[in-house]
């Protein structure tokens, strides 16, 4: 390293000078940005606090406003959707279940649109494959819930957001049609044993067999509603 | 303190050793209780700017309603049992009288302050909660760390001058006593760090204290340059020669803010230096590297939980307040209000000069220390609010970032506004032995007044300026080019 002459030194000091005077530039537009923010929040909170409490007291219906690009909830049309499962395959993190049943014209239909709302990460790859467009990431944003049930599938069911959003009053239709199910198994169980009663533990082993299946098909039950009428999804 | 000495000696006849002590004590435990208090309703405020910031609303349910409402409502409830005692229905009758009022005290606190009670409940939790002491740190450390960092922060007070009045000492070296009592957390921080058995404890450690090294130049430096100014090391001393009362000056020219030490050209520069090395002293964002969670789980106190985190917790604002209070010292004027009339008004006899031609100092009315402590107060408070403010823009340095800031950026400043102060003191001697005294005196007044009405009006435009079209569509096409999004 020679030594510097007077122009180095004076570039290196007019260099210091300038990187001090963008560092504080810089920083006082950085000020400003936050502290218009801070004195807003102050004076108009009603217009400038876009987050509300998460607490129970707003509801779905409550008229949130979010954002032009905010992913929520999956959602599918079914009448556009063609089953060709591309999103399926897209998943990175497989949380998308369809089965899909050909109707007596030949056309393939999907009977079965589940996502594991737990897993799922809002990724949008499943939405930017789909070949119709039929499949969209809805403004719905509200997955809380107060049973952990709602979102896994614990009881044999994954919650289904192809045929919608469950209503308490779905809900309600869905657990009682189980029921139905479950008791009519019972009821056909008994009266084949009916005629030579066998010992106890079969029984309820039997009892075991019949429960499970009727579980696992309930969503599909649910979802071929919505294919009898696809006007349904998610209002 | 002193006061109150003196009155436990004349009045009250104690000994002088008794009444020393107790005026230490009284003193102490208010200052101390009062700074506390503080220090945990920063907690919540910064929790505020924070949420305001982001345009959240930040902490919101703890309010008096739950808190001390549901307990009274038990209480009362409890009372109306039929199996309730003669106790419980007497502590219903005593409970019930308070429920309005708290409910109407609850809905007004609500609306100033919603949630203003989180740190009490915070506090009470991290009191109840359990103190784990892990099996292979080595425990006499482990268990004095925390305390030597808390005694290190509020050992800071002792000299703070909170009013001209209200003080609990006033050293003839206060301020070096400061820098030197502040700087031991490093030592509390580093045992913290050696003590866990934990990497990422000892590395924050580690970086605490060379951070800490590091920035105690700057802010010597800092120092040495406002003891230059002011002639004196007391913190009492620095705040009286801030009103700016020099031999041959009047007294009615005293007193106004810009005679504060910031409005001095050269110390316009140091303190925004000063008060960035004294954010990472108390290791605050931008200079949190220390406990950088992305890197170091939590840093130095990775291991502590309950009270031993917490009492970390309060060191760190309680030398937040330390430290701003110290800036206002310095540079702002310790306690003066900074209006010239005002201070005037209060002075119950006016500052003089001896045969010596030594200033004696101004001797305020009966009211003049609680003026002052308010000035004190808010201008203390404010920086404080302006560390959040900081914390809540800028992200966090990286570790050569922090150094580079020090060493290439700080201590040259610092150095060169030393230089300058230096020879501006000796220049100005030298005019005045031209020009005379006073009408140097009166040139530097005008010239600051002009400087500091100045700086403070570009302040408010640029913070207040609404933003230019050009701005606006600079924005627009960031977002135009950002296009609509992965998603159709």
């Amino acid at each position: 390293m020679g030594r510097q002459t007077r122009e180095e030194k004076g570039k290196e000091v007019f260099e210091f000078i300038q990187e001090v005077y963008l560092g504080v530039r810089t920083f006082l537009a950085g000020m400003r940005v936050t502290g218009t923010y801070f004195v807003n929040a102050n004076l108009r909170p009603k217009e400038t606090i876009t987050t509300v409490a998460y607490d129970g007291s707003v509801s779905l219906a409550a008229g949130v406003k979010v954002a032009e690009r905010f992913r929520g909830h999956l959602q599918l049309d079914t009448a556009n959707c063609i089953g060709c499962k591309t999103c399926v395959k897209t998943c990175p993190i497989d949380c998308i279940w369809v089965d899909t049943e050909k109707s007596e014209t030949g056309k393939l239909h999907v009977s079965r649109f589940d996502v594991d709302q737990l897993k799922c990460m809002y990724c949008g790859q499943c939405v930017r494959v789909c070949p119709t467009g039929g499949l969209t990431m809805s403004k719905r944003w509200w997955g809380a819930t107060f049973h952990t049930d709602d979102g896994t599938n614990l009881h044999g069911q994954l919650r289904s957001f192809g045929a919608g959003y469950y209503t308490p009053e779905q809900k309600l239709e869905n657990e009682r049609k189980r029921q139905e199910a479950a008791e009519a198994k019972k009821k056909a169980a008994a009266m084949a044993a009916k005629p030579t009663p066998p010992p106890p533990s079969p029984v309820a082993a039997v009892e075991k067999k019949a429960e499970t299946p009727t579980q696992a098909t309930a969503p599909s039950s649910a979802v071929a509603a919505p294919e009898k009428k696809p006007d349904t999804p998610a209002a | 303190m002193p006061d109150l000495y003196h009155f436990l000696v004349t009045h009250w006849g104690l000994s002088v050793a008794t009444s020393a002590l107790i005026a230490v004590f009284v003193a102490c435990a208010v200052v101390v209780g009062t700074v506390l208090f503080v220090v945990g309703f920063s907690t919540y405020v910064e929790r505020k700017v924070a949420a305001d910031i982001q345009r959240r609303i930040g902490p919101n349910q703890c309010n008096l309603g739950p808190f001390f409402g549901e307990l009274l409502r038990v209480v009362v409830e409890n009372g109306k049992l039929p199996q309730a005692g003669a106790l419980g229905r007497a502590m219903a009758a005593a409970c019930k009288p308070f429920q309005r009022p708290l409910s109407v005290l609850d809905r007004i606190l609500g609306r100033l302050a919603p949630g203003v009670l989180i740190f009490m409940a915070d506090g009470l939790k991290l009191i109840l909660k359990e103190d784990i002491i892990p099996d292979a740190v080595d425990k006499p450390l482990f268990r004095a760390a925390p305390y030597i960092v808390l005694a290190s922060a509020l050992g800071g007070l002792a000299v703070l001058p909170f009013s001209d009045k209200l003080y609990i000492a006033d050293f003839n070296i206060g301020i070096f006593y400061i820098a030197a009592i502040t700087s031991l957390e490093v030592l509390g921080i580093l045992m913290a760090g050696w003590a866990s058995n934990n990497k990422w404890a000892l590395l924050g450690g580690m970086r605490s204290a060379a951070q800490i090294v590091s920035y105690e130049l700057p802010v010597g430096l800092a120092i040495a340059t406002v003891v230059l100014v002011s002639g004196t090391l007391s913190m009492q001393g620095i705040c009286y020669s801030q009103l700016a009362l020099h031999p041959g000056s009047d007294w009615h020219s005293s007193g106004w803010f810009w005679q504060w030490n910031i409005f001095h050209p050269a110390m316009f520069v140091l303190a925004p230096a000063y008060f960035l090395a004294s954010l990472a002293e108390c290791n605050r964002t931008p200079f949190d590297i220390p406990e950088a969670e992305s890197e170091l789980v939590a840093g130095y106190h990775t291991e502590y939980s309950g009270m031993r985190f917490s009492l970390f917790f309060m060191a760190e604002y309680a030398m937040m307040v330390v430290t701003s209070a110290v800036a206002v010292t310095l540079f702002l004027g310790g306690w003066s209000t900074g209006l010239g009339p005002l201070e005037w008004a209060m002075m119950a006899e006016p500052p003089g000069f001896d045969a010596a031609g030594v200033m004696t100092q101004p001797v305020y009315a009966w009211y003049g220390w609680l003026v002052h402590l308010l000035a004190f107060g808010l201008k203390t408070y404010a920086l404080i609010l302006l560390m959040m403010w900081i914390r809540w823009t800028l992200p966090r340095f990286r570790v050569d970032q922090v150094m580079g800031l020090c060493w290439k950026k700080l201590i040259p400043i610092s150095l060169a506004c030393l230089l300058c102060t230096a020879s501006w003191m000796v220049v100005r001697m030298m005019l005045a032995e031209q020009l005379g005294a006073t009408l140097l005196e009166h040139i530097t007044f005008w010239l600051r007044a002009a400087f500091a009405l100045g700086v403070t009006a570009w302040l408010v435009w640029y913070f207040r300026r609404p933003i230019a079209p050009e701005e606006v569509a600079a924005q627009e096409e960031v977002l135009a080019q950002a296009g609509p999004g992965p998603l159709p």
